[in-house]
């Protein structure tokens, strides 16, 4: 029996960044400043959290206002625009953890995130494990440094001059680093209007953590990390068992569209596949701007961006006829696809002087094909690997395609009895792989070793590896084949 | 040629302008003040019952303020919101330098500190080149927001400018709730003179869309249609001031001049509600070259004014300022293409 995808993806991390002088892109062509009149259109309802009401039998999150009005406010917006930036341009990653956040954590120490977290990592530092009674390792960056905001040596990525970033010194004795945003972008509000509340909601347990507990990177598995070791774990009490350790993150998360009343059916306790044991089912019910509603006009401006890159923001904003962006809350479960539509532009060149007038101008649509990136001198500044990534991920229509996480627990169809989730033994693990851990311990496996195993250890648990579990889930061939 | 004793042959002429600004967007004016929030609401509920706090509990509760100043009335010592002075003449004056002073010159109207010496020196040279020379715009930005120069140097061009900028308060009274979301969060002890509102930003780590770990923030802004008024003077006033208010009106209204902070969020775009101009002149006062577009009024509902009787009033139709952008442009030398290379 196949599975359905995992609602989130990874684009890959390219070997570098793409990086420039701010003067090279200054030399890129003309420069535009001005406004651009939008409105965003729901494809799917969109959720942006306001007020939250914890209820005894469910709870209710209500949609953001601003002046008595829905909004949805400009640094969501903001942060969908560059988030896509920053992927399609290999560029630097500008929101990521700070050192402490990933520590390795013994025990359950109170008010942790982090629970016994067995392997310490940073994302862009080297972490040193340091108890004798693990592995003394020492954890690469979970991101290549040259992807941290301010390493190019005086260069900087095509998000960081749209958008501006103060990134701290490399060393101590560096300042900070400052760019100004050229791309300021205001509120979208809604007439009240566009707002329901009729039957949307998310899955969620009573008290305590959230439903998926949240987003917690593992380095002791190969989910968000790419496959680097395999480890003989001894546990207290109990017979060792094989850890599956993970270095680098696989990439940078976007979630997949999907219709989300189909969505959260496959989570109905009643109806559903999902099994709510430990922590009873408690719903969320969501006030949502609904399908095909679209907000009033809003304005993203522009301070001297030149033409070229104009034209890739452009791009970004409505990115073709196959790709759709996501925002808001509650994305796992197929809320938030929306698209952005241009209405006008009011533009106007800078020069030295006098600045003209805004003038109405029009604003036409690029293809993302090779000759018409290079024709308005963008080609060099897209990563061709992360636009197919982003293709798939973000693929539009959606198809009637489903993504459900990784079922924690599930009924075994023959006994009609909960199967609960295990580590894999270690005995087990070397019965099936045939092959003994070096005296060396750890083993250290290539990405088509951890493959084979994976494959082999299929039955056992499925999501050992992510991008296995992700191909052989139902309908990847459909995903696999979209294109931008 | 620049003449740093400006009001040498005295004070001939003003033109008083006044503005009433609506704020289109929310409007940011920091102090550089944390204050906190408190929340009653129980575990995964959020905006319960909230309070505005005097004193940052933590940095998870802490709240960035709103910029405020004090008056004394019936004997008692009130805050009120207000956007200073310096907020709007300093917009003002970054974006007429960044369109009228060619960018080389940018580090002529920005003081270096006293300790670097060779940057001290390159400063002093740099105004003096920029200021020989009009089409560098530095004469004219020098002549209206004035030219600082440290007591030491006696000798460094320093003149008082001929543009001075006066605010209101914004005139609401009672409004002792800050809205988050639909939530009325009480604030009994903020001043009560404007609608407000606690914003949050939550940056998202890109690889697990998690809440970036210290990313979490709160500020205090100016809700969206909000006004307050704007005086601004100007002594001896020449045809290009008057095209340079024209082109700060239209860029206001246009959204491309902003006040305040996080223009990338949007903040700060303003709009010139109403806006009228007069020019009061000495009768020996050299004439206006736009002097066509001005029209005289004698005596009528400003013959209280302290210059009626003295000095002839003139009305500048609002729609007459752009007119004044050719003299802007004679004055300049056209545009700003000068640079020192």
């Amino acid at each position: 029996m196949s599975h359905y995808p995992n609602p989130f993806d990874f684009v890959p991390f390219p070997s570098a960044p793409i990086l420039r002088t701010e003067q090279q892109f200054d030399a890129l062509g003309e420069k535009l400043s001005g406004y651009l009149e939008l409105e965003i259109k729901a494809l799917t309802p969109v959720h942006v959290v306001g007020r939250f009401e914890a209820g005894a039998s469910e709870h209710q999150s209500f949609f953001f206002q601003q002046d008595d009005q829905p909004c949805i406010p400009a640094s969501s917006i903001r942060g969908c625009l560059r988030a896509f930036i920053e992927a399609l341009t290999a560029g630097w990653v500008s929101q990521a953890q700070p050192p402490q956040e990933y520590q390795k954590v013994y025990g359950l120490a109170p008010g942790m995130r982090n629970k016994g977290r067995h392997i310490g990592f940073c994302t862009f530092e080297d972490y040193l494990n340091d108890r004798p009674s693990v592995h003394h390792r020492v954890s690469p960056p979970a991101v290549n440094p040259a992807f941290k905001p301010g390493s190019g040596e005086g260069k900087l990525d095509v998000a960081s001059y749209l958008f501006g970033l103060v990134a701290e010194g490399r060393q101590a004795n560096l300042e900070e680093q400052a760019w100004k945003s050229k791309i300021w972008v205001e509120d979208a509000y809604l007439d009240p209007t566009s707002i329901t509340r009729n039957g949307y909601w998310m899955p969620d347990i009573a008290m305590g953590n959230a439903f998926m507990g949240g987003a917690k990177p593992s380095a002791s598995n190969w989910w968000y990390f790419r496959p680097a070791e395999i480890w003989k774990r001894n546990l207290p009490r109990a017979a060792p068992v094989a850890e599956f350790v993970g270095e680098y993150f696989r990439g940078r998360k976007f979630y997949y569209h999907q219709d989300p009343l189909a969505c959260i059916q496959k989570y109905d306790p009643e109806k559903g596949q999902w099994v709510y044991q430990k922590d009873a089912y408690h719903p969320v019910r969501l006030e949502c701007m609904a399908r095909e509603k679209t907000t009033l006009l809003f304005r993203i401006y522009l301070d001297g961006v030149p033409q070229p890159l104009f034209q890739l923001l452009k791009n970004i904003i409505q990115p073709g006829e196959h790709i759709r962006h996501k925002l808001g809350y509650a994305k796992a479960y197929g809320y938030g696809s929306i698209e952005f539509r241009i209405k006008s532009a009011n533009l106007r060149t800078v020069g030295l002087g006098i600045p003209e007038a805004l003038e109405l101008r029009d604003v036409s649509a690029v293809n993302w094909d090779m000759e018409s990136l290079a024709k308005y001198g963008v080609a060099d500044f897209v990563d061709q690997e992360a636009l197919a990534w982003l293709a798939r991920i973000l693929g539009w229509p959606h198809e009637d395609l489903l993504f459900m996480y990784p079922q924690y627990m599930t009924l075994d169809p023959r006994t009609q009895k909960l199967k609960q989730p295990r580590p894999i033994e270690y005995a087990e693990y070397e019965h099936r792989i045939k092959s003994k851990m070096p005296v060396s311990n750890p083993m250290t496996v290539t990405s088509k070793d951890s493959r084979a195993i994976a494959e082999t250890l299929w039955d056992l648990k499925r999501p050992i590896d992510f991008r296995l579990y992700q191909e052989r889930a139902k309908d990847w061939d459909k995903i696999n084949k979209r294109i931008p | 040629m620049y003449n740093d004793q400006l009001f040498a042959e005295g004070v001939h002429s003003v033109l008083l302008a006044e503005w009433e600004l609506l704020c289109k967007t929310p409007l940011v004016i920091r102090n550089g003040q944390q204050i906190a929030y408190s929340d009653t609401a129980p575990i995964k509920a959020r905006l319960g019952r909230m309070s505005l706090l005097q004193k940052a509990l933590d940095d998870e509760h802490a709240v960035a303020a709103l910029h405020y100043g004090y008056e004394i009335h019936d004997d008692r010592v009130l805050r009120y919101h207000f956007v200073p002075a310096s907020s709007v003449r300093g917009s003002l004056r970054s974006w007429s330098i960044r369109h009228l002073v060619h960018p080389t010159l940018y580090g002529a109207l920005t003081s270096p500190t006293k300790e670097d010496e060779i940057a001290v020196a390159l400063h002093r040279s740099t105004v003096r080149q920029g200021l020989a020379q009009r089409g560098t715009g530095c004469e004219l930005i020098a002549s209206l927001f004035g030219l600082a120069a440290d007591e030491s140097e006696e000798n460094a061009p320093s003149n008082a400018g001929r543009l001075s900028i006066e605010t209101q308060k914004f005139a609401g009274v009672g409004l002792r709730t800050v809205a988050v979301s639909d939530v009325k969060m009480e604030a009994p002890s903020e001043p009560d003179n404007v609608q407000r509102q606690m914003a949050v930003r939550n940056p998202l780590d890109r690889m697990t869309h998690a809440s970036r770990k210290g990313g979490l923030h709160r500020f205090l802004e100016v809700c969206r249609g909000e006004r307050f008024a704007v005086q601004l003077r100007i002594i001896n006033p020449l045809d290009c001031d008057l095209g340079l208010l024209g082109l700060w009106v239209r860029e206001l209204n246009d959204g491309m001049l902003r006040m305040g902070a996080l223009a990338s969020i949007g903040r700060g775009r303003l709009e010139v509600q109403k806006q009228a101009y007069e020019l009061w002149r000495r009768p020996d006062a050299p004439r206006l070259r736009g002097h066509a577009f001005l029209q005289e009024e004698a005596g009528g509902r400003h013959k209280d004014d302290i210059l009626a009787g003295l000095w002839a009033r003139y009305v500048v139709p609002s729609d007459a300022l752009l007119k004044f952008t050719a003299y802007l442009k004679d004055f300049t030398g056209g545009c700003a293409n000068v640079s020192l290379s």
